[in-house]
Order: C-alpha cells, then structure tokens, then sequence
C-alpha cells in the first residue's frame, strides 16, 4: 500500500513553531472574493462575540465605475503603533517577531488604543471588557500552524511570511508584486501589506459594506446602500 | 464598530478644565489680604476640588473594567498621556486638599513660604491638569479632529476659561467679576481663532454642534463680556465649554466610527 502524504496536524507541536524575524501578512486583493471565510474562521478561533471582529471584510464601491472590490482587514502589526504609545498600562505589548499582543490581566479597558489605531483594528470585547485585536493566532503559529485566516481561505489571497528572510516565498510575492502598506501616510509601518490595493479605498475602508451578525439583515454601513425593505 | 468614547468623556473634560481654571483662581487669590479676594479663592478652591473628585468618577466609569481602574496608576507607560494624566489628576487632587487644610480655618490671605510654595504647585498642577487632555485627544491616531496640535491649546484654554467662569459665578463678588473679565477677551479671541482653524484643517466636521460651540464658547460670552451681564456671559461660556467638548467627541469620533 502506498504510503500517505502527511496531513498538516501531523506536523503540530511546538518544535514546528513559526519562528520570524517579522511576521508578516500578504493579502492579494486581486484573489479575494469577498467569501468571509478569513472572518468566520477568525471569529471561531478566538470565540468572538457577534458584532466585533478581529477580521472584517469590506466591500467596497469604487467612486468613478461600477467595481466592487473586497478589503479584508486585520491589525496592521505596525513597527510604529500608535495603540502601544497610547496604552498607559503597558498592556499593548510586543512580540519578538515584530507582532502586537495585548495583555488581558493589564488591561482596564481605558479604550486608547481603541481610539490611537488608524485602521479601527481594536475593539472592547463585551464579554471580557478588554481590548482586543488581532494576533496573527499566536497560539496557532508557535505550534507551526498557519493563523485561521491564512488555512481558511480558499484563493490563497491572504498568506503569512517573514518579511526579514529574502528567501520566504510569500516575501518574495510580495516584492515581485510590488505590494504596499494600507494607509502608508500614517506612517505606522504596517506588517500587513496589500497587493494592488489603491488609494480609492482608503477613506472609504471605515464606511463599506459588512456581513455583521448584530443584525438579522447585512447591514449596509455605507450612507447610499441603505437596504430596502 | 463603537465609538470608544462617549458621554462620561464629555463630562470628564468639562469638569477637568472646570477644575483647572477654578485652581488656577484660588492660587491667585488665596495669598490676597482682601478678605473679598480671599474668599473667591477659598470658594474656587472647593469647587476645583469638587469639580476633579466628580470628573475621576466620571472617568473611571467610562473604563469597560471600572474595577481595575488602579491599574492605570500601578502600571505606567511613559509614551502614553493618560499615564501622564492620571498621576497629574492624582497629584492635582491631593495638592488642592493640603491647601485646603492650609488655608480651610482662615478668613483673610496669607502666604508663608510653605503655603506659596503650595499654591504655586497648585498652579502648574492646573496648568498640567488643563493642558494634558489635550495630549490624550492627539493620541487618537484615528480621528482628524483630535490628530493635531491645535486641539492642546483649544481643550486648554477652554477649560481655563470655565474654570474662571464657574469661580465667577460661584462667588458673585466684584473681584471675580473683574478677574473674569480681565481673562476674558484675549482668550476668548484665541479659543475663536482655533476653533476656526480646526474647522478649516477638519472641513467634515462642521455641523450643527460646532456652530453651537461657537456660539455659546465664544461668540455670545464677547457680546456681554462688557456690559452688565458678566453672569450670563460665564454661563454662556460654561455652556459653551461643554458643547465644544460634546463637538470634539461626538463629531471627531463619528468621523471614523
């Protein structure tokens, strides 16, 4: 009989850790179709409660043609964040790798970091009454899993790499592909970066279109997609 | 997504810029032999104190997990101006207590070099206790409203300025009129002046509560500053320095939330 391929948790433990320099994230928006898998996986993972998210997917109208484009967004993990300078408790810590955690047992709930991020990536979680964020599933990456997001989706548009090894294939993409930083003028130094995603999209990433579950219905945030009843 | 700020914040900084400038009075006043003068001190020293006492309840309200409020103070992140704002709210409080049992007894104004020395840092605590909310605000990378220098100055003088306003009206006596009405003008002008810059810099965020900021923080308190009607002119501007907070909150919030 031949012999199986292994199947991924064969592999688990944590002698498989993920160990980066500076983990980071590649989304290709050229390969998202908006399917919200990342967002539900994610949601499952950290048991978050209905209307928060750690991983959103906005739909997005462009102004000048009808294209509707799809923005998933998670924390930026930036080198420079703004929630980290805010956090007068020093319960917005960083990892080695580069990536942002937040301590729950130093966290009171004081809601700066909420208000410091430019990406509105945090959020109160109304269970717990602490801050919360997403974390590239530490959890899942120091036994050498992938975050739920990166195994969940079904276009490989969204990918996890070592943006300081040259020879990570998905560093490699993401130079080949040229891809940038979302809100690069903040100047927090994301460790999330988009291929192909334009500057159209970005005053409008707060305003589109989001599956939430707080309601019945999709709730159309955005002012001219108003549902009809 | 929620907007992380709401009511309790608005009645924070309203109280805190109360505290700060009503501070700032007593420390004038409290060293003067005038008994008048020395009595708009004392009356602005209790309502500074009452002022930041109902204000840190407010605050610690608004935490998600009032419970662990100490936190803030047992832990300390110096990039983080609510670090800095809680050990200035604390110290602020504790210093207006001791001047309080310094001059609590007294019925004219004295200024040994112990009780100077208390009023001065009273003083700078004010000046620290008014001007840090400001810092706070900027941290908020999110809203264009907050993310700029002109808001220190704004949150600042705003809440001096009530703070005299409120110690005016408290004490009702010609010296605190004439005080108010000496802080009055240049200041107002000032608060004027930023308040318009914001809405040129933040175009988005001009609304129906900024025109009321306007008109009730600046534009109605220097039609009556002069005449006879110092009274209204200072509820005008405590009214005023409420709704220019309930404007830079709610609108520079709902901006991006």
């Amino acid at each position: 009989m031949p012999e199986l391929p292994a199947i991924p948790w064969e592999k688990v433990g944590p002698e498989h850790r993920l160990d980066y320099k500076r983990a980071f994230m590649l989304i290709d928006l050229n390969r998202c179709t908006g399917c919200h898998s990342c967002s539900v996986s994610c949601k499952t993972e950290h048991e978050v409660p209905l209307g928060d998210f750690r991983m959103r997917v906005r739909y997005l109208e462009r102004p000048d043609k009808a294209t509707l484009s799809f923005l998933p967004l998670v924390c930026m993990q930036c080198q420079d964040a703004p929630c980290l300078n805010a956090c007068p408790t020093e319960a917005s810590g960083r990892l080695e790798d580069g990536r942002v955690v937040i301590d729950d047992e130093k966290c009171c709930g004081n809601k700066a970091c909420v208000s410091a991020c430019p990406y509105g990536a945090i959020f109160i979680n109304d269970e717990s009454n602490k801050a919360e964020k997403c974390d590239f599933c530490t959890h899942r990456t120091e036994l050498g899993l992938e975050p739920a997001c990166v195994s969940s989706c079904p276009t490989d548009a969204i990918r996890f790499g070592d943006l300081e090894n040259p020879d990570d294939p998905v560093t490699i993409v993401a130079k080949a592909k040229n891809a940038k930083a979302f809100k690069e003028d903040a100047g927090t130094e994301p460790s999330v970066l988009y291929v192909d995603h334009e500057a159209w999209m970005e005053p409008k990433s707060n305003l589109g279109v989001q599956l939430s579950p707080a309601d019945e219905d999709v709730i159309y945030e955005q002012n001219n997609l108003k549902p009809k009843v | 997504m929620s907007a992380p700020f709401g009511f309790q914040i608005i009645i924070y900084l309203f109280l805190a810029g109360i505290a700060a400038g009503s501070a700032m009075v007593a420390s004038l006043m409290l060293h003067r032999s005038a008994p008048d003068a020395f009595a708009v001190g004392k009356r602005s020293l209790i309502l500074s104190i009452f002022a930041i006492g109902f204000g840190v309840l407010f605050l610690v309200a608004d935490l998600a997990n009032p419970s662990e409020f100490f936190l803030i103070l047992t832990k300390a992140n110096p990039t983080s101006a609510i670090a800095w704002g809680a050990r200035i709210v604390t110290s602020f409080s504790l210093v207006a207590i001791f001047c309080w049992t310094l001059y609590r007894g007294k019925s004219t104004g004295s200024a040994t070099s112990a009780e100077f020395a208390a009023l001065w840092v009273l003083r700078l605590l004010a000046l620290a206790l008014a001007i840090y909310p400001g810092f706070v605000l900027m941290q908020g990378k999110a809203m264009a409203l907050w993310n700029t220098w002109i808001i220190v100055p704004l949150i600042a003088l705003s809440g001096v300025r009530a703070g005299f306003a409120a110690s005016s009206l408290l004490s009702g006596t010609r010296e605190a009129w004439s005080l108010n009405r000496r802080a009055g003008e240049k200041v107002l002008l000032v608060i004027l002046g930023l308040l318009l810059v914001s809405l040129l810099v933040v175009a988005k965020a001009f609304s129906l509560l900024a025109i009321l900021a306007l008109l009730t923080s600046v534009l109605i308190p220097f039609a009556l500053l002069d005449r006879a009607a110092g009274a209204l002119a200072s509820l005008s501007i405590l009214v005023g320095s409420f709704v220019l907070r309930a404007w830079l909150i709610t609108d520079g919030q709902s901006l991006f939330f």
